[in-house]
């Protein structure tokens, strides 16, 4: 039965195959869709790196995880240090080895004076495991998950090989995203170059205690500023400077009630943090007392208007720190 | 493997190439196919599917041949499958929550040991499955087949997962004509794996970030009435969409090899009072609840109080079934509640069928549903407090901070209205077809675009289908 309709089914193939070819190459493979397309949202390295390809001329970029991508305003820094645009390209659920490859895929696009890296107390965390969720995926290939320790992922393999011959299966997220930023009012706004604070607020005591458990479930975990996130992030800092380029550190700010559960962990995690950097010689931005338990979102990040005095504060750091040419 | 995955897009054309392609043990065909697609996410899970299997149909045959003690032998063999469900779905769940009554009576601290197991994918449809099959077979509704239809039945991958619940005596006309290629069958499998898709990826996965955003600020303690109901609104759809996309990929699945799965939804969102919504939405699941629980509870033929017992129990379970949570318990029993007022109502006020009586009951219908996947959706009573007492209007503002996110809201809302009813006449669009070489051109590109579709749709672990988890 389907013999006898060979010829249509030929053509239909044919035409079915042109369509997608056609596709491949004109809105995909030329950069067309790369280019134009909107988000709703930056928080994955995938969506990043494509805002980074609006923003060349970036001069400070800042990297690292959800607590950098919430907390700093790219443009509030630029006012107020007038140092030079900035870009944001810190992801959601980075640690310091995503963090070293997305600065080294950041710096193929952008060229940065300035490289502002976050230092969390779970850095130095010597029980941090990592663990090769999807982000991690987006910025890392098979083989470096493999080599930090994460199973053989085949499917995964066989996704990114089907996504590099075929882009419009590789660039499904941004798909998504696009079709996201359709619906009126979820267009993420470009200006913001790369900041993304979450929509709604998560600080009830119930909500805090929740994420008390996620970010810290051990505080009496042992600390060290040889623990493993911090070697990668000393060889960020190596290859920063390698290139020329200055880097210096932020400690993120944490809702009060963190202190009030992991008090002992934050302090001896500073210490460790301090060890450490002063080991490298690099300078730190600090401005963790420019916020208040009303400028934060949830447990770890700022609303916008704490992002906003948050930034205030980066950029008058930054400032000091050029004008004393303490940047290395 | 999930319907929007890169696996599944490889999968089913295999999958349909070699059922079509070997001549005969096209049964064998589909059971290695099902059991690839259930191994490909666990394997020791799928061996545990293969081992229910044979205890059911063993305990089928039992079933059919004993002449005495069969109710006690139809109560042990339930009780088993529940006992599974059970295990793994509601152990951790029951010794929680008695654990934690248990320390606020007592004042004690404590910690209770879990099983923390993970859940069977699909557990929840295929036990209800196992339950018609042998409750069937005890009323004599049923015939015991062979094992290798049964064990189609139970396997069958394209509604493994999340369902429709089936029922043997619809599957069985599929199982005997087997084989026999029927392309208007195809095309219409083809067409709802494209809608179910576009339902998923173009309206589903679009309304959840506003539901989500709109819940994650209700659970801060507070928020504006006009965000509450924005929120609420684009869950209602969401879910709907969800779900009535994924049943359209596992129907039209199943069309590929032959069989009409029933429909699950029929238009639910037209529902113009709150029985006539179950009888629209997860069609499949509440018409089991009536057959096995509602029905032999005593149904309507026994006194007002027991049809109310009846009622509530049925939809305590109802609630239950769809996850181990106290907010589906509530959400389940406020339908009780509903229908129950609604049995009284009805039987003393009798309404004439006139239009704006209708609209009316539309409106408070599915205001009631609005309401209650509050309940469903939010994770805990808190944050359904917030939402729901916000839509009462005592929100922390009226306005909305986003009008065009309610305009888009409000917009698929009214075109959803406006194509089921379109689908409840006889009118229906007049699309000019082409004819000779353009035809097959028209097919490929349209293949294309459902590809290109399917594409967007393969996950990236951030949009699964909402009715896995049950």
């Amino acid at each position: 039965m389907l013999w006898a309709h060979r010829g249509s089914i030929a053509i239909g193939l044919v035409t079915c195959l042109v369509v997608l070819v056609a596709v491949e190459l004109a809105v995909f493979r030329s950069g067309l869709f790369l280019s134009h397309v909107g988000f709703a949202s930056p928080v994955s390295p995938i969506a990043k790196l494509a805002l980074a390809e609006r923003a060349p001329d970036a001069r400070l970029l800042f990297v690292g995880d959800s607590t950098v991508l919430a907390d700093v305003a790219p443009a509030v820094v630029t006012q107020t240090c007038d140092c030079g645009e900035g870009f944001n390209g810190a992801f959601a659920a980075a640690n310091a080895r995503t963090t070293l490859a997305m600065t080294r895929r950041l710096l193929g696009i952008l060229h940065p004076r300035l490289v502002v890296v976050d230092a969390a107390p779970w850095l130095v965390d010597t029980s941090g495991q990592f663990t090769g969720d999807l982000f991690a995926r987006e910025v890392l290939s098979p083989a470096d998950l493999y080599a930090l320790g994460e199973p053989v992922d085949a499917v995964g393999m066989v996704d990114k090989e089907v996504g590099s011959v075929w882009t419009a299966y590789g660039q499904r997220f941004l798909v998504k995203e696009w079709l996201q930023s359709l619906v009126p009012g979820q267009r993420y706004d470009e200006a913001k170059r790369g900041l993304y604070v979450p929509p709604g607020s998560a600080t009830s005591p119930a909500a805090l205690a929740a994420a008390m458990e996620h970010y810290f479930p051990d505080p009496t975990a042992q600390v060290a500023p040889s623990a493993p996130g911090a070697t990668a992030l000393g060889a960020l800092i190596e290859e920063l400077r390698g290139r020329g380029i200055s880097v210096a550190v932020l400690l993120p700010p944490f809702h009060p009630a963190v202190r009030e559960h992991a008090g002992p962990f934050l302090d001896r995690a500073d210490a460790a943090i301090q060890q450490f950097l002063s080991g490298y010689g690099v300078s730190v931005i600090d401005c963790r007392g420019a916020v208040a338990a009303t400028d934060f979102r949830d447990l770890a990040h700022l609303t916008e208007q704490g992002a906003a005095k948050h930034s205030l504060c980066v950029g008058e750091q930054i400032r000091t720190l050029d004008a004393a040419s303490a940047l290395q | 493997m999930l319907f929007n995955s890169l696996e599944y897009l490889v999968f089913l054309p295999a999958a349909w190439i070699v059922f079509w392609a070997v001549p005969k043990r096209k049964v064998e065909a589909l059971l290695v196919a099902s059991y690839v697609f259930y191994a490909s996410w666990s394997i020791p899970y799928a061996a545990m599917i293969f081992g229910l299997v044979v205890v059911n149909f063993l305990f089928g045959l039992a079933l059919g041949r004993a002449t005495r003690s069969r109710k006690l032998m139809l109560a042990t063999f339930i009780a088993f499958d529940l006992c599974v469900l059970a295990l793994f779905k509601y152990f951790d769940f029951a010794i929680t929550s008695f654990a934690t009554g248990t320390n606020a009576l007592l004042g004690l601290q404590w910690d209770p040991p879990l099983l923390k197991l993970v859940l069977p994918l699909g557990i929840s449809f295929f036990t209800f499955e196992f339950i018609h099959y042998l409750v069937d077979i005890y009323r004599g509704d049923l015939p015991v087949h062979s094992f290798s239809k049964f064990h189609v039945f139970a396997a069958f991958f394209p509604t493994q997962i999340a369902g429709p619940i089936k029922r043997f005596q619809q599957f069985v006309p599929s199982l005997v004509t087997l084989g026999r290629f029927d392309p208007a069958l195809a095309r219409e499998g083809l067409w709802l794996i494209g809608r179910g898709l576009g339902k998923k990826v173009l309206l589903a996965d679009r309304l959840a970030p506003i539901a989500t955003a709109g819940f994650s600020t209700a659970s801060g303690g507070a928020m504006g009435t006009g965000e509450a109901w924005l929120t609420a609104l684009a869950f209602w759809l969401q879910i709907y969409f969800d779900f009535s996309g994924y049943t359209d990929i596992a129907r039209g699945s199943a069309a590929l090899f032959g069989f009409r799965i029933p429909i699950n939804f029929d238009a639910p969102y037209l529902a113009t009072s709150l029985t006539d919504f179950w009888h629209r939405w997860h069609i499949s699941l509440s018409t089991w609840l009536r057959d096995y629980v509602y029905i032999p509870l005593g149904g309507s033929r026994v006194p007002k109080p027991v049809v109310l017992r009846n009622l509530m129990i049925t939809l305590l379970l109802g609630g239950l079934w769809h996850g181990a949570a106290w907010h589906f318990v509530a959400w389940g029993g406020l339908w009780g509640i509903g229908l129950s007022v609604q049995h009284v109502l009805r039987g003393r006020i009798a309404l004439p069928r006139t239009l704006p009586l209708l609209v009316l009951g539309w409106m408070f219908t599915q205001l009631f549903v609005v309401a209650s996947f509050v309940l469903f959706r939010a994770e805990t009573f808190q944050v359904a407090g917030v939402m729901l007492s916000a839509m009462a209007g005592r929100g922390t503002e009226i306005g909305l901070q986003s009008i065009a996110r309610m305009l888009f809201v409000g917009g698929t809302a009214a075109g959803l209205i406006l194509v089921s009813l379109a689908g409840r006449t006889t009118w229906r669009p007049r699309v000019p077809m082409p004819t000779g070489a353009l035809r097959p051109m028209l097919y490929g590109a349209s293949a294309a675009l459902v590809i290109l579709i399917a594409s967007a749709a393969i996950s990236t672990e951030r949009q699964v289908f909402i009715y896995f988890q049950f």
